[in-house]
């Protein structure tokens, strides 16, 4: 299944809400917070991560949390068990057993599941405001300019919201790109599936840059 | 001594001791800049410059990166006549930074978008950065 019509399944089926109800896993789903309900074709499988996942875009969201609600967006996206995808369903124990053990935190976890990351953001679509991408992009430079990891910068949750806004972010991503450079590639690449640099060019920013804004304005998008 | 933003995301640094040397630029970053490449950034994400196939995030992806360059792993965070050094820093197991060592013993970083730096290993430790995990070595000092 391609990543656009991945997205579209995640779309089409998790609905997002503000909510102050009890979850389903008896979670419980406070102002600020984003309630996520997963339908599943196999409800009744005993699994941790089958529904009732919350969303936490603070800096101090818990990490089980956020990625059990990519856990649920995969696999629903996928509409498929987790035993018919061995890759995500090791991916999950690891995690599983890395939590466990304390071993990292969540910017470790969110890291070693980029396929989460990006189908999470693709979930959160429409919750970010336009007028709000100004602050989350200042924010965001402000916070991350000194870190020279890139996932480092990317799972950022000031970046991960701008992801989230989805197709209604690339004009305002291309035109501060245009304007103000800065690493937005994760994020072009995240909500559009494309990859305009050449294997090449791959690192070189400028070149990066510019391969961007020349799809920007194929596309329409600036 | 310059202020900088730095100082705020580096909090040993002032009291440590640095020195800026260059604008900030984002073209480059602190592994780029270990290895001696001011042109791209390295990063094992994808759609970055990374020299080695596999691209793990992680010290010993970051360690075979610099064993592709010629570097082994030393002891000794102390110079050696004849040998460059690079140290990798890390959070949990996380790698974060990379900094290489001056031929006056002090180390020289490029600290994300932000300013190259001359420093000594301590005031880039803690906060997100971690703590210094691998010292490496080669033969040979490339003019820098």
């Amino acid at each position: 299944m391609s990543e656009a019509n991945m997205a579209t399944s995640v779309h089409g089926n998790v609905r997002h809400q503000r909510s102050s109800e009890q979850t389903d896993d008896g979670a419980r789903s406070d102002r600020g917070l984003t309630q996520v309900s997963v339908p599943f074709h196999d409800e009744a499988r005993p699994q941790p991560w089958r529904t009732g996942c919350l969303y936490d875009q603070s800096p101090q969201a818990d990490e089980r949390s956020c990625v059990y609600a990519a856990a649920c967006e995969v696999r629903r996206a996928l509409y498929m068990s987790v035993e018919e995808h061995p890759r995500w369903q090791t991916d999950i124990r690891e995690w599983e057993r890395g939590a466990q053990a304390g071993l990292a935190g969540k910017t470790y976890y969110l890291a070693r599941f980029p396929t989460a990351v990006a189908v999470r953001s693709q979930g959160v679509i429409n919750l970010v405001p336009d007028s709000t991408f100004a602050e989350l992009a200042s924010t965001w430079r402000s916070e991350t300019g000194h870190l020279s990891s890139i996932t480092q910068k990317a799972i950022h949750p000031a970046y991960q919201r701008i992801i989230g806004m989805g197709e209604r972010a690339l004009p305002l991503i291309l035109r501060e790109l245009q304007a103000r450079r800065g690493h937005w590639f994760w994020a072009l690449h995240a909500i559009t599936g494309e990859d305009p640099v050449p294997p090449e060019d791959a690192g070189d920013v400028d070149k990066m840059r510019d391969a961007w804004l020349e799809l920007g304005r194929i596309r329409g998008w600036l | 001594m310059p202020e900088s933003s730095l100082e705020s995301d580096f909090l040993r640094l002032r009291e440590s001791g640095y020195q800026i040397t260059s604008d900030p630029d984002d073209r480059y970053n602190c592994v780029a800049w270990a290895a001696g490449d001011q042109r791209k950034w390295w990063d094992p994400s994808y759609g970055y410059y990374w020299p080695v196939a596999a691209r793990l995030k992680s010290v010993e992806g970051f360690m075979s990166v610099f064993r592709s360059l010629g570097y082994e792993l030393c002891e000794s965070r102390d110079v050696e006549p004849g040998f460059e050094k690079i140290a990798i820093y890390a959070n949990g197991l996380w790698p974060t930074h990379v900094a290489r060592q001056l031929e006056n013993g002090n180390w020289t970083s490029k600290c994300g978008e932000e300013e190259d730096i001359e420093h000594n290993l301590q005031g880039l430790e803690g906060g997100d950065n971690g703590r210094v995990v691998v010292v490496m070595k080669r033969e040979g000092r490339p003019d820098s």
